[in-house]
């Protein structure tokens, strides 16, 4: 912990720097923010103030104490990192909502997401990719990998959990684009909002009409049905599932796909010894840390890093910077695919920690593998610095990945 | 050592079980469950381990 030091006054001038000089590291300004504090003051797209923690320990620590960091985004200080992102604060899902609401919540579908329950799925995984992979061998090069492939993994597996049509994949993407564009107007995110909204009201009637043995049955049976959650809130728990296991696992599959592709010794090896791919995945989660930033509210005056947060300010953990933190990694800018103990936190920390985090392990598990296996030729189309990325969103990756064999 | 768990404080991220399947186990929904109380002198370093990186800080490690 450094003493305390007063914030600098030129650094409420600094700008949240979205910008990547390398499409893997985080923003170069943020290394050289951290090394003079972890805890250091940034303003907002609004003009607004807010706090980043880039320390691996300090980000650690703001996301495990629920009770002096909420992540109510009505709690005064909340940060904002978009108009569109603002126009959408009423929503009320899980990640946003503190206890008591949010254990209820999360207690009610953490049963489906057991290690054992992810790992009684791993077959029907791999013949998602099966399927998938055959069709894109059907394809003429090139092709866009995210749409043909690293959206369609999750997007199949998500709508097979939730007992959902996999013919309204393309409506959830629709929705979920519009959702999640920074640069949207209010009104096109709280239409996709209420689509989704709407469509999850359904599926919750349906399923209080008609039992069915699926994620969504099973929770409406046992917690919905005996009156333990509303209708609503039921419904509001479908949603985040398909938000969550739609956008994350996509650019997750994209990146390290990109990675992979420039780096054929290291992954001529990884498919030698694939005992290997777990430890790998996990050094690559670390350091592609696609999911960048999670925020909190602070609710009473607290120290951190060093610095003094007032109640009603707010902060910003930065992950994939926490990931690189140099006090807790050796060499954070290397990829080490055999990196020991690999204690990053790309899945965030404390309650609202990934609920499909074994769900997105086993997931890049059974695609890496695969992908490489049945295109041992394949190749980037387009330089990855050529690239267009998802600038200003939340999870990092590529719009379109286009590739050939 | 010993290991004692909090179900209270569990949000049953798995954390555990995928360091340390032989100690850790989760009940249907999903709170963790102790196998092994005692670890041995080769399992105590992962179930350390495991305690440290639990999201909530549900495991306990005590010394005998």
């Amino acid at each position: 912990m450094r003493g305390g030091r007063t914030p600098d006054v030129t650094a409420e001038h600094r700008a949240y720097p979205y910008r990547r000089a390398c499409p893997y590291d985080p923003p170069p300004d943020l290394a050289r923010w951290h090394a003079e504090s972890s805890v250091s003051r940034i303003t907002l797209w609004n003009g607004r103030p807010t706090w980043i923690a880039t320390g691996l320990d300090e980000a650690r620590t703001v996301l495990r104490d629920h009770r002096v960091f909420s992540s109510n985004p009505k709690a005064p200080g909340y940060p904002s990192l978009s108009a569109a992102d603002e126009a959408s604060k009423e929503s009320g899902l899980l990640p946003v909502t503190d206890p008591p609401l949010h254990d209820r919540l999360r207690r009610a579908v953490q049963g489906e997401f057991t290690v054992r329950r992810v790992n009684e799925k791993r077959v029907q995984t791999e013949e998602i990719v099966r399927v998938l992979l055959d069709r894109l061998a059907d394809e003429r090069p090139p092709v866009d990998l995210v749409r043909s492939f690293a959206a369609e993994v999750p997007a199949r597996f998500t709508c097979r959990l939730l007992g959902v049509p996999l013919d309204d994949a393309q409506f959830f993407a629709d929705c979920l684009s519009d959702r999640f564009d920074a640069s949207a107007q209010h009104s096109s995110v709280h239409a996709a909002d209420d689509r989704l909204a709407a469509y999850f009201d359904d599926v919750v009637q349906q399923r209080l009409g008609e039992p069915r043995d699926d994620l969504s049955g099973r929770l409406v049976r046992d917690h919905v049905a005996n009156g333990e959650l509303s209708e609503c809130q039921a419904a509001a728990l479908l949603h985040v599932l398909l938000i969550g296991g739609f956008d994350t696992t996509r650019n997750m599959i994209a990146m390290g796909t990109i990675l992979l592709l420039e780096l054929p010794d290291e992954l001529a090896r990884l498919q030698r010894e694939p005992s290997r791919w777990p430890g790998a995945i996990e050094e690559m989660l670390r350091y592609l840390s696609v999911v960048q930033y999670e925020r909190r509210a602070v609710t009473e005056d607290v120290e951190l890093g060093g610095q003094s947060l007032k109640a009603g300010d707010g902060v910003l953990t930065v992950l994939h910077a926490a990931n690189r933190d140099p006090r807790s990694f050796e060499h954070p800018d290397e990829l080490d695919l055999d990196r020991p103990a690999n204690n990053h936190v790309v899945f965030g920390s404390g309650i609202h920690q990934c609920l499909g985090q074994p769900l997105a392990r086993m997931m890049l598990q059974v695609t890496y593998p695969r992908l490489f296996a049945r295109f041992p030729s394949l190749r980037l189309v387009t330089p990855k610095e050529e690239l267009r990325y998802h600038e200003g969103r939340t999870i990092w990756g590529p719009k379109e990945l286009p590739v050939a064999w | 050592v010993r290991v004692t768990v909090d179900t209270e404080v569990c949000i049953g991220s798995g954390n555990c079980v995928r360091l340390a399947d032989e100690v850790f186990d989760q009940d249907d929904a999903g709170l963790v469950v102790v196998l092994i109380e005692k670890p041995s002198a080769e399992q105590e370093a992962v179930v350390r381990t495991a305690a440290e990186t639990c999201p909530t800080g549900a495991i306990t490690i005590v010394d005998d």
